[in-house]
This record gives C-alpha cells, sequence and structure tokens, in this order.
C-alpha cells in the first residue's frame, strides 16, 4: 500500500534574478514499511522536499498525500494537529524540549494531543532504543547519540504514518552515526514503520531500502 | 475536533519554561507589582473618597431624616408610622435647657433632648460618631456630647459619673445630679467640637409633663432622591392643624455631587493612564523574551504544538507571575494607602477646618477585586501581541534560525575612533523599531505627566485663588427661615465695633406672599412640574394643590413657606456685573425702585418665559400690595448666595431685589442673610479669634462661618497634598518608563552578547563596544529629549492655554527646572545602565561567549 505520494511539487525561494527553485516538479511514491533515503548535494533541494512532504511549509503548487488524504488542503491549526498524529520527526540538531526529560521529550507530541501513551508500546521503544537507565534525565546531560536515540523514540511515539529524518546522524561521529542508523533499520523493520530519511552521505544512504536521488530540485 | 485533555503538558511545559527566565520573571513581577500597587492606591482612594464624602454630607446635616413636623398629635404620628412610602420617623422632644458657665466667663444654654430609639438610632446615631456608653432610660440619667462635657470641664468621662445641671423648663429653673450613661461627638459646621447637647430619657420628659404636642418634633426620612414626591404626598395624606407644617430640608448644594463626580473622573482616568503604562512594560518585556526564545517556540510547533497551544504556554507564565506580583502589589497598595489616604481625604476636602469629613481608609473588598481585575486586564491585554507572534512563528524559520543565518552586523576594523560607532550606535536603537518606540513612549510619558502635573499645580497660586474666591476677610451665612437664632443689627454693630474691621456689608432677605395667576407663573409652574412633581400626578392637579396652597388661610398668618418666595437683597454692583453679561439689561432707576426685579434660576428652560412677566407680591395679608416686573433671570455663578436659599415647589425661586425696596417692603423686618467683613491684613489672626469667640455666644449652630486665613491655610494643604499624590504617581510611570529601557537594555546586550563577542573577535575594544552601547543609551535619551522640546512643549502650551479654564485664577509657569532635572536624570540613566549592562555580562572568556549559541 502507499502511505505517501507527491505530485509535481514546485517552490521558489525569492524574486526576479534572486529566485532560486528549491522544488522544480517532484514527484515520488512511498510504500508502507520502507526504508527510503534521499541523497543530494548541499543546497539540492532535498531538506525542502522533506519539509513539503511534512507539511512544515506549503509548495506553490503540487499535491501531498499520506494514506490518501491531501494534507495540503488543511488549515494551519488543523495541519498541525495532523502532523503530529500522523507524521515523526527527526532533526540533525535534535531539537529536544530542553526543559523536559527523557520521558516526557518521548511522550510530548501524545501529551499534546490529550491522549494516554500506550505505556507498553513507549516502553518497547525506550528499550529498544537503550534508554532505560536515562528516562528521567534531560536532555543536556546526555550525549550526542543518546539525544538523537530521544528524538527518534519521540518521532516513533504517536506511531505515526511515516517518520521522517532530516540528516539524522549529522551532529554525529561515525561510530555513532552507524549505531543510530542500525537502530533505524531494526526499528523499521521491527514496526513495519515507514521511514524516509534525507542524508548527503551516500554510505549512510546505503542502509536503506531504496535511495532516491536529487539535484537542482529534480529527482534523477 | 473532539475536546482533549492536554492541559496537563502545557501546564507542564509553561511551568518549567517560567525557571528558566529569571530576569524576564523580575521584570515581569515587578510590572505587575507596580500596576497592581498603583491601581489599588487609586481604587481606595477613590473608594474612601466617596464613602467618606456621603459621612461628611450627612454629618454636617446632621440627621439622616430630611422633613420634619413639629407639634405632631399621636393620631398625626401613627398615621405617618403607617405610610409606606418612608423609610422611618423618629420622635425628638425638646426637654428645655442647662445653662453652663463656659471658660471665658460667660453662659452657655444647651438643649436638653429626649430622642426614641427610631430618632436616635436610624437618623441622629449615623451622623455623629464616638458613641460611648448607651442612651439614657431612667429620668435621672443624661447622654452628653463632646463639646458638652467641654463645657462642664469634664477631662476622662465615665460611665456611671455624676453631673449637676441647672436647668430650665418652660421657664422654671432646676438644678439636679444626674448619671452620665455615655457620651458621643457629633459634628458642627462652625466648631471643630461640635455642638453642645444633653439627651434625657423619656421618664425625664413624663416627669415634667413634656408631650409631643407640646413640645415634639417628628423627623421623617423619605426613600433615597423622592424628597420633594414625599413631601407633597405627606401634605395630602396627614391632615394639619393650622400651624403646622411640613418642613423639608433639601440637598441645595447641587456642587456636592459634581465634586463627586469629577473626583471619580479623575480616578477612572488615573486608572486608565495606569493600565496604559502598564501595558507598555509587559508587553515590551514579554515581547522581548518571546522573540528570544522564538526558536524554541518554533521547535514547539514542529513537534505539533498548536499555535492555540503556543499562546496558552506563553499566557500561562505570565499568568503564573501574576499570582506573585497582584498580591504584593496589592499588599503594598494597601500599606500605602494607610498613609497616603488620609492625606489625600485632607486634600480632596478643601479646607483645613474640615473635621466632619473623616479620614477613614476602606479596605472594602472592591478595591481588591477591581485592582486585581484591572490588572488582569492589562496582563490579558499586553500579553496578546507577544502570544500571537509565539503562536504564529513558522516551524521552518524557527528551523533555519539554527542554521547560522543570523543577522550579522558588518563593521570595520579600521580606526578607534570615528563616528561609525555613533552610527553603528543609531542602527542598533532602531534595529526593532517596535522596541525602540515603546521605550521612547513610556519614558515620554513619565516625563511629561511630571512636567504636565507640575506646571499645572505650580500655576496655581493662592494669592489669586483668594481674591477670585474669597473676596472678603470673614463671612457668615445664615439661611432663614431654619436659622433659629437670626442675625440682627445687634450682632452686626457688634462685629463693627471690633478692632481693625474696615467694612462690614449685609445681605437681607425676607419672605413675600405671592399672588397665584396660573397664567402670569406658567414658566415656573412648568418648571418645577417638570423638575419635582411626584410620579403620576397630573399638571393640572399640580396647578390646582398651589392654587389650593395659595387660598389656604391659614398659611397667610404664618408667612414662611406659605404661597410665596424669598426676596433677597443685594448691592447695585450685583446688577452691573449682571447687566455685563446678559441681553436683558435692568434700568437702574427700575431696579432700585422695586419695578424691575431679577428671579434666580438658569435660562435655556420654562424659566425663560418668565422674564417680562409681572406677578403681584405682599409681606402679609394687612401690607401693601406690589407689582413687580421680572427682568432676567440671574444664575448662581453672578449670585451663589441665592442658589442656597431653599424654594417652594410650585411657587417662584428667589428674587433678587434692591436694599431700598426691600426696606420699603417689610418696613425693616428682615432676615440677615449675609455678613461679609473686611479688615487690615494685620489684623486678621487677632479678628479672626475675637470673631469665633462671638460665635461660640451663639445658641443657634445652623449659619456658617468662613475665614480667608482658614480658607487660604486649607487650600496651601490641599494643594500640597496634590502634589505629593499626582509627582508620585508621575515619578512611578517615569520609573516604568527607565524600567523599560533597562529591560530593553539588558535583553539587548544579552541576546547580541555573541555578536559582541564577534566584534571583539575582530578587533573591537571593550571600551569601544561599552562606548558603542553607551551611545545608544544617548541615543534613547536625546530621542525622549527631543520628543520632550517639541509635542511635549505642545502639550505644555495646550495646558498654559487651558489652565484658566480649569482655575481661573492660575498663572501658567514653565516648568524649565524640572525639564533640566528630568533631562540631567535621563542622559545619566542612559549612559551609565548600558556600560553597566556589559560590563557585568561580558565577564566570561572570549572564546566561550563565541561558542554560545543564541537560543
Amino acid at each position: 500500500m502507499k502511505i505517501l505520494r507527491a505530485e509535481n511539487l514546485i517552490k521558489t525561494y525569492g524574486e526576479g534574478e534572486s529566485a532560486v527553485e528549491a522544488l522544480a516538479g517532484v514527484s515520488l511514491e512511498v510504500e508502507e514499511g520502507e526504508f527510503v533515503a534521499v541523497v543530494g548535494t548541499s543546497g539540492s533541494g532535498k531538506s525542502t522536499l522533506l519539509h513539503m512532504l511534512g507539511g512544515l511549509d506549503r509548495p506553490d503548487s503540487g499535491k501531498v498525500y499520506i494514506r490518501n488524504q491531501d494534507i495540503l488542503s488543511f488549515r494551519d491549526e488543523d495541519l498541525t494537529v495532523y502532523r503530529r498524529r500522523n507524521i515523526g520527526f527527526i532533526f540533525q540538531n535534535y531539537n529536544l524540549v530542553p526543559i523536559l526529560n527523557v520521558y516526557e521529550n518521548i511522550t510530548f507530541p501524545i501529551e499534546l494531543d490529550g491522549t494516554k501513551p500506550d505505556e507498553s508500546f513507549i516502553d518497547e521503544i525506550i528499550h529498544t532504543l537503550r534508554l532505560d537507565k536515562m528516562s528521567k534525565r534531560l536532555p543536556n546531560t546526555l550525549s550526542g547519540g543518546q539525544q538523537q536515540r530521544v528524538a527518534i523514540a519521540r518521532a516513533l511515539s504517536t506511531k505515526p504514518a511515516i517518520v521522517l529524518a532530516d540528516e539524522p546522524t549529522g551532529n554525529l561521529d561515525s561510530k555513532t552515526s552507524m549505531e543510530v542508523l542500525m537502530l533505524m533499520q531494526t526499528i523499521s523493520r521491527r514496526f513495519n514503520q515507514t521511514t524516509m530519511m534525507i542524508t548527503h552521505n551516500t554510505e549512510i544512504a546505503q542502509m536503506a531500502d531504496r535511495i532516491i536521488r536529487i539535484e537542482d530540485g529534480r529527482i534523477i | 475536533m473532539h475536546s482533549i485533555k492536554n492541559k496537563k503538558v502545557i501546564a507542564r511545559v509553561s511551568n518549567r519554561m517560567i525557571m528558566t527566565d529569571r530576569i524576564r520573571n523580575l521584570f515581569s513581577v515587578i510590572a505587575i507589582i507596580l500596576t497592581s500597587f498603583m491601581i489599588s492606591v487609586v481604587f481606595s482612594i477613590g473608594i474612601s473618597f466617596s464613602q467618606n464624602y456621603s459621612t461628611y454630607k450627612l454629618r454636617a446635616k446632621g440627621t439622616l431624616a430630611e422633613i420634619t413636623l413639629d407639634h405632631p398629635t399621636s393620631n398625626q404620628h401613627n398615621a405617618i408610622l403607617g405610610l409606606d412610602y418612608i423609610e422611618s420617623v423618629g420622635l425628638s422632644i425638646y426637654a428645655g435647657s442647662a445653662t453652663i458657665a463656659t471658660e471665658d466667663g460667660q453662659t452657655a444654654e444647651i438643649a436638653m433632648t429626649y430622642f426614641d430609639e427610631n430618632e436616635w438610632k436610624e437618623h441622629y446615631q449615623p451622623a455623629i460618631s464616638e458613641i460611648h456608653g448607651s442612651y439614657p432610660m431612667e429620668e435621672e440619667e443624661i447622654m452628653l456630647s463632646i463639646k458638652a462635657l467641654e463645657y462642664l470641664d469634664i477631662k476622662e468621662p465615665q460611665v456611671g459619673d455624676c453631673v449637676t445641671l441647672n436647668y430650665k423648663i418652660a421657664g422654671q429653673e432646676f438644678t439636679k445630679d444626674f448619671i452620665l450613661t455615655g457620651w458621643f461627638r457629633n459634628f458642627s459646621i462652625t466648631d471643630i467640637d461640635g455642638s453642645a447637647q444633653v439627651l434625657v430619657s423619656e421618664k425625664f420628659c413624663n416627669k415634667y409633663g413634656l408631650g409631643m404636642e407640646d413640645y415634639g418634633t417628628l423627623s421623617i426620612s423619605a426613600p433615597k432622591g423622592k424628597i420633594e414626591a414625599t413631601h407633597i404626598r405627606l401634605y395630602n395624606d396627614i391632615s394639619l392643624s393650622e400651624e403646622q407644617k411640613f418642613l423639608a430640608i433639601y440637598d441645595t448644594t447641587r456642587s456636592s455631587s459634581d465634586v463627586l463626580i469629577g473626583s471619580m473622573a479623575i480616578i477612572i482616568m488615573l486608572a486608565l493612564f495606569i493600565v496604559l503604562s502598564g501595558y507598555l512594560l509587559i508587553y515590551n518585556i514579554m515581547y522581548i523574551s518571546i522573540s528570544k526564545d522564538i526558536r524554541f517556540y518554533g521547535m514547539l510547533k514542529t513537534l505539533g504544538t498548536t499555535p492555540k497551544q503556543i499562546k496558552s504556554i506563553v499566557r500561562r507564565q505570565l499568568y503564573l507571575l501574576a499570582v506573585v506580583g497582584i498580591p504584593v502589589g496589592l499588599l503594598a497598595g494597601a500599606a500605602v494607602s494607610f498613609a497616603i489616604v488620609p492625606a489625600v481625604m485632607k486634600g480632596m476636602g478643601g479646607t483645613s477646618k474640615n473635621p466632619i469629613m473623616p479620614y477613614d481608609i476602606s479596605f472594602h473588598p472592591i478595591i481588591f477585586i477591581g485592582t486585581a481585575l484591572f490588572t488582569l486586564l492589562t496582563i490579558a491585554i499586553s500579553i496578546r501581541k507577544p502570544a500571537k507572534l509565539a503562536g504564529n512563528v513558522s516551524p521552518i524559520d524557527a528551523l533555519r534560525y539554527t542554521e547560522g543565518k543570523e543577522r550579522k552586523k558588518r563593521i570595520e576594523k579600521r580606526g578607534t575612533k570615528g563616528n561609525k560607532i555613533f552610527r553603528m550606535a543609531f542602527r542598533n536603537v532602531m534595529r526593532d523599531r517596535k522596541k525602540a518606540l515603546v521605550v521612547f513612549v513610556s519614558l515620554f510619558m513619565g516625563c511629561i505627566t511630571l512636567l504636565s502635573i507640575n506646571s499645572f499645580l505650580g500655576s496655581i497660586d493662592l494669592e489669586k485663588y483668594l481674591e477670585r474666591y474669597v473676596p472678603y476677610n470673614f463671612a457668615y451665612s445664615s439661611y432663614a427661615p431654619y436659622s433659629k437664632d437670626r442675625f440682627d443689627m445687634d450682632f452686626v454693630e457688634k462685629i463693627k465695633s471690633m478692632d481693625g474691621v474696615e467694612s462690614v456689608e449685609t445681605m437681607h432677605a425676607v419672605y413675600a406672599l405671592v399672588e397665584f395667576d396660573e397664567e402670569v407663573l406658567e414658566g415656573v409652574l412648568k418648571h418645577d412640574y417638570d423638575q419635582h412633581a411626584a410620579q403620576g400626578t397630573t399638571y393640572e392637579n399640580f396647578v390646582k394643590s398651589m392654587y389650593d396652597l395659595s387660598r389656604n388661610e391659614g398659611f397667610y398668618s404664618e408667612q414662611e413657606l406659605s404661597y410665596g418666595t424669598w426676596l433677597l437683597a443685594v448691592d447695585d454692583d450685583y446688577v452691573e456685573e449682571y447687566n455685563k453679561t446678559n441681553k436683558n439689561k435692568i434700568n437702574f432707576s427700575d431696579f432700585r425702585e422695586g419695578k424691575s426685579v431679577l428671579m434666580a434660576g438658569s435660562s435655556g428652560g420654562y424659566l425663560d418665559s418668565m422674564i417680562g412677566k409681572t406677578i403681584t407680591i405682599m409681606k402679609d395679608e394687612v401690607s401693601e400690595i406690589y407689582d413687580i416686573t421680572i427682568g432676567g433671570l440671574i444664575g448662581s455663578d453672578l449670585l451663589s448666595e441665592a442658589g442656597f436659599m431653599s424654594h417652594l415647589v410650585g411657587a417662584p425661586p428667589v428674587l433678587v431685589v434692591s436694599k431700598d425696596f426691600m426696606e420699603k417692603f417689610s418696613g425693616g423686618d428682615y432676615y440677615i442673610n449675609h455678613i461679609y467683613i473686611n479688615c487690615s491684613r494685620n489684623q486678621e489672626e487677632l479678628l479672626l479669634e475675637k470673631l469665633q469667640q462671638l460665635n461660640r455666644t451663639r445658641l443657634d449652630t445652623t449659619f456658617n462661618f468662613s475665614s480667608r486665613l482658614e480658607e487660604g491655610e486649607g487650600f496651601t494643604s490641599s494643594i500640597a497634598t496634590w502634589k505629593v499624590i499626582t509627582n508620585g504617581i508621575s515619578a512611578i510611570l517615569f520609573m516604568v518608563g527607565i524600567l523599560n529601557f533597562i529591560n530593553v537594555m539588558i535583553t539587548g546586550v544579552d541576546s547580541r552578547k555573541r555578536e559582541l563577542a564577534v566584534m571583539e573577535s575582530i578587533g573591537m575594544t571593550k571600551r569601544q563596544i561599552g562606548r558603542m552601547l553607551s551611545l545608544e543609551g544617548l541615543t534613547y535619551a536625546t530621542v525622549i529629549t527631543g520628543m520632550l522640546l517639541t509635542i511635549g512643549n505642545i502639550i505644555l502650551w495646550f495646558i498654559s492655554k487651558n489652565v484658566n479654564a480649569v482655575a481661573d485664577y492660575a498663572v501658567f509657569e514653565y516648568p524649565l527646572t524640572l525639564l533640566l532635572l528630568l533631562s540631567i536624570v535621563q542622559y545619566g540613566i542612559c549612559f551609565l545602565v548600558p556600560a553597566i549592562v556589559y560590563n557585568t555580562s561580558s565577564k566570561e572568556v572570549l572564546t566561550d561567549r563565541l561558542r554560545t549559541v543564541v537560543s
């Protein structure tokens, strides 16, 4: 089953001579449970693509369907709610809420929704990501790899349709990077979690089921 | 969307966020404290004033009752008790007078009175204070006023003390030992210590056979605002003997409600001003705090926090701070109110000889609730925009923010001095226009209030005030016919013979019967029907009741308050003044002869139609009849005395005539209503003492005595109090401005920490940076000084043009010294604060500061 479908996404930044075409008509599809990597050089438009797919930004034209739902047709407030229920994000700089502890960070999107966390599921994620012993600690007491594991746990906590990861290992050393990627791969398999990861590192991209290349705002 | 239970997580985030920004918290709490403090002070002044003012009015009147009936029969008493449209009826009996030798060798006669329970509890007690003991029940028991205790030389009274009194009942003299059951303080306009009074028991009256029909008076209180209607209904419902009549005391001092409304308007304006300045401060603090945390809010949004949720996170933080700030502000306000309110009460009372006005502070729950509400309102409007800013942040922009795309300032290395620094400073100030504007406006507001208030109060000149409003050194007024002990020529002669007296002027009054002619009097009838007639009364019935009254022969025998009006005799200069300002000029010789008179009242209504009408008056049914023509209407601005005289509803208002005509009309039998005395300056104090002594010998205390000397003292102290209060408030406003400025500087330097470190790394010395920041401060000071010199001067010019409209005796003075002082203080603070802030924040090692990620 196709979980994500993008149709002819176009996005231009700036105007006139200084206009930069970040996306020049991108279309793609992702199957449920797939682990996809998007690779491209700096400025190729891969981050922009991720933002469009995740509903963080709106394209000038084109459509994004998640589970056959046109997410760009939502109003901002509803889009935010849709996003926190259906899309998990993992960022290069982790973006943990510094004032909440590890467990609270993980359950944050669920609690924003006003629902009770599925504790056994959360425990399973925490266990899988080896965060058991640090669930009461604050983010600034953790190492980079640990912080990124918390971010991954948070992205998974709502059982999203798709997890979007933007250079998830960009701030980590190579050993830790490998560890984190292995975990992401494991999770994708174990929970049948659709995951899309963008990276400029082709070596890292090799860990994915499928690699999509993007250059000058076009898929090649 | 279904309703979701996400309050917990929102609360958790706000509660923890609040701990992360100490400086913001400190400033917000100070802002909230200042706001609630100022509002609570203003509110407690306002509410206390309005309560004290009504107590003052009640005490000045001496009773809660408005209508009296002398010599009532018990049938009448019972009939009135049975009426449903009156509030209460009390009975008092005049039980003779006690004779007491006073300190200065004179004797004073003190009235002995019995009050029944209704009269004592419902009418009298509310108008007195410091009540000790209880009302006398037994024949030999008495209660005394503090003034009476003073006359009797009793310094430390005890309940049960024996008091020996000499007293007269119906001409017979008695001496008796009484037992004191209590004492109280009553109030009198003429004497700080009130008037002397002896209260006796019912048994005492019974013993001497003092019944209500011979010695009694019924006092009736009417529902609020219905005195006149009740007065008229009483005449209809209660049958009276020929000698009896209902006397009503109307609240003729219309200005009293104006005073109240005026003061309330000032207080509401002040409250709004405070809300505005509180808004500026809180808004600024929150706006800066949120811009600083914008990345954080963006991140929350990426994670799925909706704009609504973010707004409530922002709001919740401020409300948590309010929980701390408001109570502290309220407590501080309450503490200060204790000190300030009595002073302000004195100031608002106007004159120092006003002990009747209590200086009490009211701790009414309304003050606390109102302050909390107003402060919350301020907070709610202050947080709206900053919350919106946080709620509407684009997640993408917030993410970009971390990618190092922060605005950087280009700076050139060359030169250690140069005007570059100044230009940079100016650009930095204007970098966030909104922030700069808030600082400009709030500092400017503080300064201009200080300047305006000082220049306004400074313009008010005591000498000019006295010249305009207290044209005589001393003045007596007595409002016939209530005064039992009339002023007579003997009294006037006594005054004339005193040392230092230069001139004595008098104003005379006499009651005239008016022939009822419906056609001629139509203007008066319609005016009074419109203003005073009871609900449900038709015009025809109203006119008929006036007709009946005029035909009621019993009334003619006792002239006062039968159908007729007061004639007030004045000197020619009033007519001269009148002719200067009015279209309908009065012919002097006609006026002197009494052919032409003026009627008290303001134009623009039914009364206008009375001009030119000729009415017929006489002193009594056996005296000569005069036809007089009404030449015009004279307002209370020209002749305030007329406004204080009573007028029978349905009959013409006070008629102003010449002294010649008064003499002719009354045959010399008139009241002396007003006595105005001028004296040489050096004798004023001495004469005041003599007159006060003279006043003490008078039986009757219903007259009014005023002295320019005392008015002046009162005026000075009232202006001084006002200066303290208003300067206090504007000083707080000025402080709010400074606080805003300090906040902008601290957060500005803090958020530019890295930027400043970058500058240092490329060769800008710490001194140069410090100087640049100080220059930024000076830019603020210069802009505000510029605003003061332009907009400020326009406002001051406006005040100078209008100061006379508020107080016609005022002379405007430009507040140059204060302006200079303010500028110096401002420049000083603006110069020092930025440098100090930078010095404390730049103590870390440069590399550490460079590494700081602005978050």
